[in-house]
């Protein structure tokens, strides 16, 4: 019972799973077809998407999508709510047989969250893949740093014996394929790639995945505001077939980034100002790192003196990455790069332990970022009974993490924890039981960089895909969303549930090659010069063979292929009451049609027929009824249209105030 | 809700009739998701929900298996409800026609999934084998399948020519071997079908759709007599053979048995031209190849691994480049398929994994050169994926324990392997510098030879990952190179030095994770050789260390030390090593990083501590303070002035009185730096590396310390030696905290006995502010002189801990609270309070 409750706004299982088409891969035989038309070809859609609950909570992205025959596997993330299977996306789910490296072409990360890449060594290393994993460079380098983060603190925890090691994480690094932005890379003969900035955090890509004609677009996270250190995501006008947008803040148009942070400076100023001290929590990379800048612009500016510190050296060594991959940024750093290295932080310094119990006002960034395990609890701990000093959570936190309880407004929290009164009673002399009395200010901070309602039509309009998908967002919001870009764009929109599937048809196009002969002909046929922008009809014979289509004339086929001609003939019997002779009936039934078909050839013939075109009418009548006429037709299947025109027509009769001549 | 049996079983009804239509369904989707709910739910019922479930479905699935898409996802309905219990014949027959599908990457899917011994229905065992293997057998021309004794697929290996011969479709004959062969020859089944769609009965199991056999019939250009014939009169030739079946059924059964091998030249024909299609499609090709190689271990007996595993390497040969072999050109027809593997690494990753498999094979002895040689083809290309190096290193680690006289490759090794791993290991790809490094570690400790200088280049790569092989790789080398008797003493002071560096001054984590751990197997494999010094180093720079996991290295390594130095009190009778005294680490360390080491311990009588009872030296052991005693600097062995790393030797184990090598234990403990690094691991934040110091310090007080040892009067005189061994706190982060603890501990008894026991040695820093350390407590008042200053005694700061207070609270988990129920129900409370707040938050990184 307890559990359910606590579990009410956690996600389930959300792999997007998007199923293949088949349609998509033409078998290639030796097959003759007549006519030019093509069959469409299916992008088939299938989604297992329930998104976040009641909105506090991380999803996980992994989506499935098979376009072309291709199967490619979107971001691999886990969930932070769960410490058991659930926290992985069920990948029996994609193929219950063999290996996934069978099944899957590639498997891309748009960027290195754990919600879109904590999954990864699960998948490649123990479940089993070996295919590419394409992700961008400053991915590739940041990313084990959070896995290898993000295992410490699943170690940590008690009962984690199925967790991927270290050796594992390496092991999948080095199936990292990595991607530049704007450069299409082959994954196969038919499937390639592209990236595109995304903005949200550094070495966040969209990316364009086209085989053929067809294409997707995924846009992971991003952001459609330039935020202190990131630049804004951009996209081509690529048209693509679906574009899969993430939709966290869908129906919020978020007040200005600008405001959050004055507002977050503002209180960081009067902690320290009345000589509190201020702690961050944070996780190694991505947050922190636009916090530094902030504050230490603003420590500059004010010059200000309490001291600043990071907690352990991961961050320092994010920073090393955030230099390295300087040209991932926004402008304004690059520019100001030559001058100053914005991420050579003055102001800031690392962290040792023994600082916490320092008098005076400091500010302390410290791992990790949800107050449920090392040094940011231990600080917190030391700090959280007197009122002066203030805790900002910048980002979110796990349901039953401390960080979790003191957002919530708990103002006492229960340790059970022996060790913990030792320490309070160090800090706090007489508070002498298994509490812990929060009276620090807290506060929280969102600085996430996703895009809001207006980014996610402003995508739409740079991108304008043919459909859209909308995922990791609240379903209600969506809904919202949905509607309206429906009604501003009307293109399709869908908002897959979990286990949902949803079809998208495609009309690819497919290059022929057409005979010269063929094109000869059509020329000599007359007619107005063809025009590139205008569809024209042309009839030949398809012939796919060895992976290649052409179009050529009938007889050429037959040739090729050695097969003898048959003539198709359409027959036809039209009784018609006319009380008039045969030759007289033929005759009226030739004037009907010189005044019906115009343009059209119509010949009345000495032998006692009329044509039209190819063909050809005859009329009969027995003895005993001699006002009973049978006309006989008989077409070509070229004229088919023109045959079953004619003989609806006559079966109308003839009109009364025909001449027989 | 109130849910009465009937109201229940109709809403089964219910949801069996909406799987049924699901099925049955136009739409791809919700034939897919139908088909998905099936696979889930089936293993799960109960066998009379389970039967009623199978017959309804039954029908719907064979109409599927008919239209012959969406292989994968039916193939995962059949296996389920095979495994799942019971069966009737009508599945085990869908089952033979998904392996009869008309696209061989389908069929050898199914195949594939269908291979293991509890799946695969034992009939259709041989026709799996089959599927699996003839992609495989027509690329590379290696004769894999018996089929002298298989009449199945004997029509594989017929060239066209003679198919031309039988191109007569007698398919009257064909019901015939319906009915006589219909479990065993399922293909040929299938093909009968092909011509006979209007006149079979309508319960027949094999009803493949027209549209399909049409395909078939015009991939064969040899066949339009027949497709003429259908196109102008096809109810005419439906009579006809009609007429002929009823004909044919009253021949006698030698005629039988010639059609029946007609008709299996003209169905193998058929597959053939099907398969050969598919094998030049570069896409199809491509994947039909990998499933093939990926089960061809499974499929392979005694018989035919060896062919198995030549076919394998034939591949990786074709993958390289190579023309395939005569043979194989003949079989295939045309080079398309060989020319559309060239190069492509997802074939060969299912080559390499499948000759990693292969080598436990029988018939694998045999083959090894030849693997060998094709494996060290793979590493010469320089455009190798980084993954099929990694798996042709492992390939080749698996297939050099088969050789069963590993020096019958030490040419190899030599002439070819080396020179091209040592290319590797510049190659511009960090991925695969890190596997050459790695196969190179395991490569050596195999073969037993060094390389070493090219691990010792390694180490200053710019990458972390590979700094950290390099490092693992010398941890299993150099003990080699000592064994081997190389001049190695100057080397591996150069590497020790190096990797020192690495630990303290390297910015990655894994780097100096590794050295940890080098220095752990160092000790494991040297135990009598470890240089104190950079023990010391090891410890006191490691227990320190921003990584958590360089942490819980460093008290691995702590307790490979407590094993060596304290064998136990019990054992301690044997003598334990006595402690090398001039090896003062803590100042090696000085020179050679720049930090200062804490403390250092020196006994005041060196040299008479092993011959002279414990009661007549009152105070063996005294505190050193960081400014280090004339003593120290006078011993002979004392390497104060010398920075180098010299390996030191333990002085061969002398019999000692057991309470003399307990204390020499502990003191040599101390002075590594043993108990500082324990401590400084039990005030960690990172719990696993508090838990890990708290047992540890458990350990060492329960066999160093007696449990008395504080008491009155039931102290021996040999319990008191031992709790005289004092160490340094001065400096550490946790000095406050131990000193507290002391305190708190202390009663005034221990004041006095302290009197008796306390340091002799006088001490320099006597003026300082700590008036409230252990140590100035623990001195000789008596002669109004804080003699041992910022010391405190090893036992008493043990005892005083609470270890086991704190072991019981660190062993919870870092989530126990979040787990806890109290926890919950704040949580509940909380949310209650707070769900008329105005905004909800909203936060995703």
């Amino acid at each position: 019972m307890a559990r359910e409750v606590r579990c009410k706004t956690v996600e389930e299982p959300s792999l997007v799973a998007l199923a293949k088409t088949h349609a998509a891969t033409p078998s290639f035989k030796n097959k003759t077809a007549s006519g030019s038309h093509l069959s469409n070809v299916h992008l088939c859609i299938s989604s297992s998407c329930f998104l976040s609950g009641a909105g506090q909570d991380v999803g996980r992205s992994c989506i499935l999508v098979s376009i072309g025959g291709k199967n490619i596997m979107l971001d691999c993330g886990m969930h932070m709510g769960f410490n058991d299977d659930r926290r992985f996306p069920d990948f029996s789910y994609i193929t219950q047989q063999g290996r996934l490296t069978e099944f899957l072409d590639c498997v891309i990360i748009s960027h290195f969250h754990l919600d879109h890449c904590g999954a990864l060594p699960y998948m490649s290393e123990m479940v089993g893949y070996d295919g590419p994993i394409y992700m961008t460079h400053p991915t590739k380098a940041i990313c084990p740093i959070l896995l290898e983060d993000f295992r410490k603190i699943t170690v940590d925890k008690k009962g984690e014996t199925n967790f991927f090691t270290s050796q594992m994480i390496k092991d999948c690094m080095k199936k990292v394929v990595p991607l530049n932005l704007h450069q299409t890379v082959q994954v196969d003969d038919e499937l390639e790639i592209k990236a595109y900035y995304a903005g949200h955090v550094l070495g966040a890509a969209m990316v364009q995945i086209k085989v053929g004609s067809e294409s997707v677009v995924y846009t992971g996270d991003y952001n459609m505001t330039p935020d202190r250190h990131l630049g804004a995501a951009w996209i081509d006008k690529c048209r693509p077939d679906i574009l899969i947008s993430e939709s966290t803040y869908a129906t919020t148009i978020r007040d200005s980034k600008r405001c959050r942070e004055r507002d977050f400076l503002k209180k960081v100023h009067e902690t320290v100002e009345r000589g509190g001290k201020v702690l961050i929590p944070v996780f190694a990379l991505g947050r922190a790192q636009e916090l530094c800048i902030l504050l230490e612009t603003f420590w500059e500016r004010m010059n200000m003196k309490a001291p600043i510190y990071f907690s352990t050296g991961l961050t320092e060594k994010a920073n090393h990455y955030y230099k390295l991959f300087i040209t991932w940024t926004n402008q304004k750093i690059r520019k100001t790069f030559v001058q100053r290295n914005m991420f050579e932080f003055k102001h800031i310094k690392a962290f040792d332990r023994s600082y916490a119990d320092n008098p005076g006002p400091m500010v302390v960034f410290a791992t990790p970022g949800m107050l449920h395990a090392g040094q940011s609890l231990q600080i917190f701990k030391k700090w959280a009974g007197n009122e002066k000093n203030m805790i900002i959570m910048p980002g979110y936190c796990v349901q039953g993490t401390i960080g979790h309880k003191i957002l919530n407004g708990q103002k006492k929290l229960e340790m059970e924890n022996r060790q913990t009164v030792i320490e309070i009673e160090r800090c706090e002399p007489g508070c002498c039981h298994l509490s812990l009395e929060v009276k620090l200010q807290v506060e929280y901070m969102s600085f996430s960089a996703h895009a809001d309602a207006k980014g996610i039509m402003q995508l739409i309009r740079m991108a304008e895909p043919r459909n859209m998908l909308l995922v990791h967002g609240e379903a209600k919001k969506m809904e919202f969303l949905k509607d309206k870009i429906e009604q501003e764009f009307t293109i399709n929109c869908f908002m897959p549930a979990n286990g949902e599937t949803t079809t998208v048809i495609t009309n690819p196009s497919v290059p022929v090659d057409i005979s010269l002969n063929l094109l000869k002909r059509e020329m000599a046929l007359g007619g107005p010069l063809p025009d590139p922008k205008k569809p024209r009809t042309m009839h030949g014979t398809l012939i796919m063979k060895d992976n290649s289509l052409r179009l050529v004339s009938p007889e050429q086929a037959l040739k090729e292929l050695g097969l003898n001609e048959h003539q198709l003939r359409f027959t036809c019997r039209v009784q018609l009451q006319d009380p008039h002779s045969d030759p007289d009936t033929l005759s009226r039934i030739y004037t009907h049609l010189k005044s019906v078909l115009k343009g059209y050839t119509i010949q009345h013939l000495p032998d006692g027929t009329v044509m039209v075109e190819s063909i050809v009418i005859k009329v009969s009548s027995s003895a005993e009824e001699p006002n009973t006429k049978v006309l006989l037709l008989s077409w070509s299947y070229q004229d088919e249209d023109l045959g079953s025109f004619l003989s609806t027509l006559l079966k109308k009769g003839l009109p009364s105030g025909l001449s027989s001549m | 809700m109130e849910t009465s049996p009937g109201r229940g079983c109709s809403i089964t009804m219910e949801i069996l009739k909406h799987l049924e239509s699901s099925l049955e369904s136009d739409s791809h989707t919700q034939v897919l998701q139908g088909l998905r709910l099936l696979a889930l739910t089936l293993p799960e019922l109960e066998a009379p929900l389970r039967g009623s479930v199978i017959r309804r479905v039954l029908g719907p699935l064979e109409g599927l298996v008919r239209e012959g898409r969406r292989a994968v996802a039916l193939m995962d309905v059949l296996l389920a409800t095979y495994r799942s219990g019971p069966c009737d014949s009508r599945l085990v027959s869908l089952m033979a026609s998904m392996l009869n599908s008309q696209n061989p990457s389908d069929a050898a899917l199914c195949a594939a999934a269908t291979l293991h011994p509890e799946t695969c229905p034992p009939g259709l065992r041989q026709k799996v084998v089959a599927v699996l293997l003839g992609p495989l057998q027509m690329v590379t021309g290696v004769t894999l399948l018996d089929w002298t004794n298989d009449r199945h697929t004997d029509q594989q290996t017929d060239h066209r020519h003679t198919d031309r011969q039988t191109d007569h479709r007698h398919t009257d004959q064909q019901t015939d071997h319906r009915h006589t062969d219909r479990q065993t020859d399922h293909r040929h089944t299938d093909q009968q079908t092909d011509h006979r769609h209007t006149d079979q009965p309508a319960d027949h199991r094999h009803t493949d759709q027209p549209t399909d056999h049409r395909h078939t019939d015009q991939q064969t250009d040899n066949r339009h007599t027949d497709r003429d014939h259908r196109q102008t009169d096809h109810r005419q030739t439906d009579e006809d053979h009609k007429q002929t079946d009823e004909d044919h059924r009253q021949t006698d059964e030698d005629h039988r048995q010639t059609d029946t091998d007609q008709d299996r030249q003209t169905e193998g024909r058929s597959s053939l031209s099907l398969l050969l299609d598919h094998l030049n499609h570069k896409p199809s090709c491509i994947s039909l190849l990998c499933v093939s190689v990926s089960s061809a271990p499974y499929v392979t007996d005694m018989d035919s691994s060896a062919s198995v595993i030549l076919a394998v390497v034939s591949l990786l040969r074709i993958c390289n480049g190579h023309s395939p072999s005569p043979e194989s050109k003949a079989a295939i027809g045309c080079s398309k398929a060989s020319t559309n593997l060239i190069g492509c690494s997802k074939v060969q990753r299912c080559c390499l994994d499948s000759l990693a498999s292969l080598s436990t094979c029988p018939g694998a002895v045999e083959r090894v050169v030849e693997v060998f040689h094709v494996l060290v083809q793979n590493l010469q290309n320089p455009d190798s994926d980084p993954t099929v190096l990694q798996k042709n290193y492992q390939a080749m680690l698996r297939w050099l324990s088969v050789s069963a006289e590993p020096n019958s490759l030490a040419d190899l090794v030599t002439e070819d392997l080396l020179p091209v791993l040592k290319k590797r290991v510049c190659d511009v790809r960090w991925e695969v510098r890190d596997s050459t490094l790695e196969f190179l570690g395991q490569l050596c400790e195999a073969l037993s030879c060094t390389v070493t200088p090219i691990l010792l280049e390694a180490l200053c790569d710019q990458e972390s990952y590979v700094r950290a092989s390099a490092i693992s790789a010398l941890a299993r080398t150099l003990p080699l190179s000592d064994q081997q008797g190389e001049p190695g003493n100057q080397t591996q002071e150069q590497t020790l030095g190096q990797l020192l560096d690495i630990l303290s001054q390297d910015s990655e984590g894994f780097p100096r994770r590794a050295v940890v751990q080098f220095f752990i197997s160092w000790l494991k494999t040297h135990p009598s050789s470890s240089s104190s010094s950079s023990l010391c180093s090891v410890l006191s720079l490691g227990s320190t260390d921003l990584d958590w996991e360089v942490k819980v290295h460093t008290l691995e390594l702590v307790e490979l030390l407590m094993e060596e130095t304290l064998p136990g009190h019990q054992e301690s009778e044997l003598g334990s090593a006595p402690p090398p005294y001039g090896g003062s680490g803590g100042t090696n360390l000085l020179t050679h990083t720049d930090l200062t080491h804490p403390y250092a311990v020196t006994p005041s009588q060196p040299s008479p501590l092993l011959t002279h009872t414990p009661t007549e030296l009152t105070h063996p052991y005294a505190v050193t303070p960081s400014q280090p005693s004339p003593l120290t600097h006078t011993h002979p062995t004392d390497t104060h002035t010398h920075p180098t790393h010299t390996p030191l030797t333990h002085t061969p184990p002398t019999h000692t009185h057991p309470t003399t090598s307990v204390v020499c234990g502990l003191s040599r403990l101390v002075e590594l730096g043993v108990v500082t690094a324990l401590l400084n691991g039990l005030f960690d934040c990172d719990r696993p590396v508090a838990l890990k110091a708290c047992s540890l310090l458990l350990r060492l007080r329960d066999a160093v310390c007696p449990s008395r040892s504080l008491g009155k009067g039931a102290m021996t005189t040999d319990d008191t030696t031992v709790a005289t061994v004092t160490f340094d706190l001065r400096g550490q982060v946790w000095e406050r905290e131990v000193t507290r603890k002391l305190q708190e501990k202390r009663g005034s008894d221990w004041v006095k006995e302290s009197r008796e026991v306390g340091c002799d040695r006088p001490n320099k820093n006597r003026d300082s502010d700590r008036t409230d350390g252990a140590g100035s407590e623990a001195c000789d008042r008596s002669t109004g002189k804080s003699v041992c200053e910022g010391s405190a005694r090893v036992c008493e700061v043990l005892w005083s801990l609470g270890l086991e207070e704190r072991q019981s609270v660190l062993s919870q988990s870092s989530d126990h609270v979040q787990n806890s129920p109290l926890s919950l129900l704040e949580d509940i409370l909380n949310a209650t309070d707070t769900s008329h707040t105005d905004e909800v938050i909203v936060d995703c990184y």
